[in-house]
């Protein structure tokens, strides 16, 4: 007889048994009844909840690592807009304004990318957004191209870097690097507001594919129930029995197959 | 992963169901799995050896219930199935002192169960 085979093993048993078998009778002499009679459905069900409540677990888990993960880009950006703000009387206010331009585009490009940002794609996009703010508010270019064409080149720049960002430097977020000029600590709190709000739509929705998975797992587990019920009412008539377990089966593949589509 | 007392349950009604139809192969699967996922339950290391038992395989089913006794002790009834195991296997003075161990256990426990299943197996060697 060849070794143990490995006991966590999932293929089919060896095809030569080497010893003699026992009976069936003699093999269940020490093995206790089951608490109801069943089909062999339920171990599909029943690992198709586990599996489904394992999902909805590490979907938890993903979604508060995003959360912890944007929460701490948040603060270093708030923290460097306070810093910006003890800065705001210094020699360099163009540096002050710099500062609160690229934070809140940063911010912004940190909601829109989960806290990941491409670092070059997002550089180019705080250049563009706070070269179009500086541009814009120091009409540094009026000299050169005529009065008030600063303001259009600074908001052309504005807009390409909102465009860099992935979308991310809408007008919300621009409107805020006005307001930095006129108050840091308006920007800061307008920089804060603004990510939270946003953060707290993204995490909403990644708790909605959360609890869709918390459904699944409840109806499967109903369905478990069900089958459990109606084998039991209809243990003495096998085919009966069957016919509630295809019938179930039926129902199950449909509603795999909404969720598949919800999910899409 | 722990799972449901309902789904080792099911899982367990199903093992037992399709051993109870000599489809051991396909049983072992079903308890393979249970003992993984719920190792200290000693219905899922039993069942599992008495697949093997079922196709001749004692070893292997003598080695199955000697990690449901480290596992799921005292797992009583997964030592008299050792023991049955080991007396198809020529070990019979192992078999009958694991049985003796047993039922002394039992007496103080005073499970008569157990009592009647070692009666049962100690007969087996006259």
């Amino acid at each position: 007889m060849s070794g143990p085979a490995p006991i966590n093993s999932v293929g089919a048993l060896p095809p030569q048994p080497a010893g003699v078998p026992m009976t069936a009778a003699a093999a269940l002499s020490l093995v206790p009844a089951p608490t109801q009679p069943v089909g062999s459905i339920e171990a599909l069900y029943a690992l198709m909840a586990e599996n489904a409540s394992q999902q909805q677990r590490t979907g938890k888990v993903d979604v508060q690592a995003k959360f912890d993960e944007k929460r701490a880009a948040f603060e270093k950006y708030v923290a460097q807009l306070k810093k910006a703000e003890e800065e705001r009387n210094s020699d360099s206010p163009f540096k002050t304004i710099a500062t609160v331009a690229m934070v809140v585009v940063a911010a912004a490009a940190t909601v829109a990318t989960c806290g990941a940002a491409a670092p070059a794609l997002v550089g180019v996009g705080l250049a563009l957004s706070a070269g179009g703010f500086l541009v814009g508010e120091t009409k540094c270019l009026d000299p050169l191209l005529g009065e008030g064409v600063s303001k259009w080149v600074g908001l052309g720049m504005g807009l390409a870097g909102t465009i860099c960002t992935l979308g991310a430097g809408n007008a919300s977020e621009l409107e805020q690097v006005a307001q930095g000029a006129e108050g840091v600590s308006e920007a800061a709190q307008g920089c804060q507001t603004a990510t939270d709000a946003i953060a707290a739509n993204r995490v909403d929705h990644d708790m909605q594919g959360a609890k869709a998975a918390q459904n699944q797992m409840h109806r499967l587990q109903v369905m478990i129930d069900d089958i459990i019920d109606r084998l039991g009412e209809e243990k003495d008539t096998a085919r009966r029995g069957s016919e509630s377990v295809q019938g179930i089966i039926q129902t199950q593949g449909k509603t795999l197959v909404i969720a598949a589509g919800g999910r899409a | 992963m722990e799972p449901s007392e309902q789904s080792v349950e099911a899982l367990y009604a199903t093992g037992h169901w399709l051993l109870s139809a000599n489809r051991f192969a396909d049983a072992a699967i079903v308890f393979r799995l249970m003992a993984v996922t719920s190792p200290a339950d000693e219905r899922g290391w039993l069942a599992l050896g008495t697949c093997h038992e079922g196709i001749g395989q004692h070893k292997i089913a003598t080695s199955l219930y000697e990690i449901a006794v480290a596992v799921a002790a005292p797992a009583l009834r997964c030592t008299i199935a050792r023991a049955r195991s080991l007396r198809a296997l020529g070990h019979d003075d192992e078999a009958t002192q694991a049985l003796e161990e047993v039922r002394d256990v039992a007496s103080d426990r005073g499970d008569d169960d157990i009592l009647a299943m070692v009666e049962h197996e100690l007969r087996g060697f006259l």
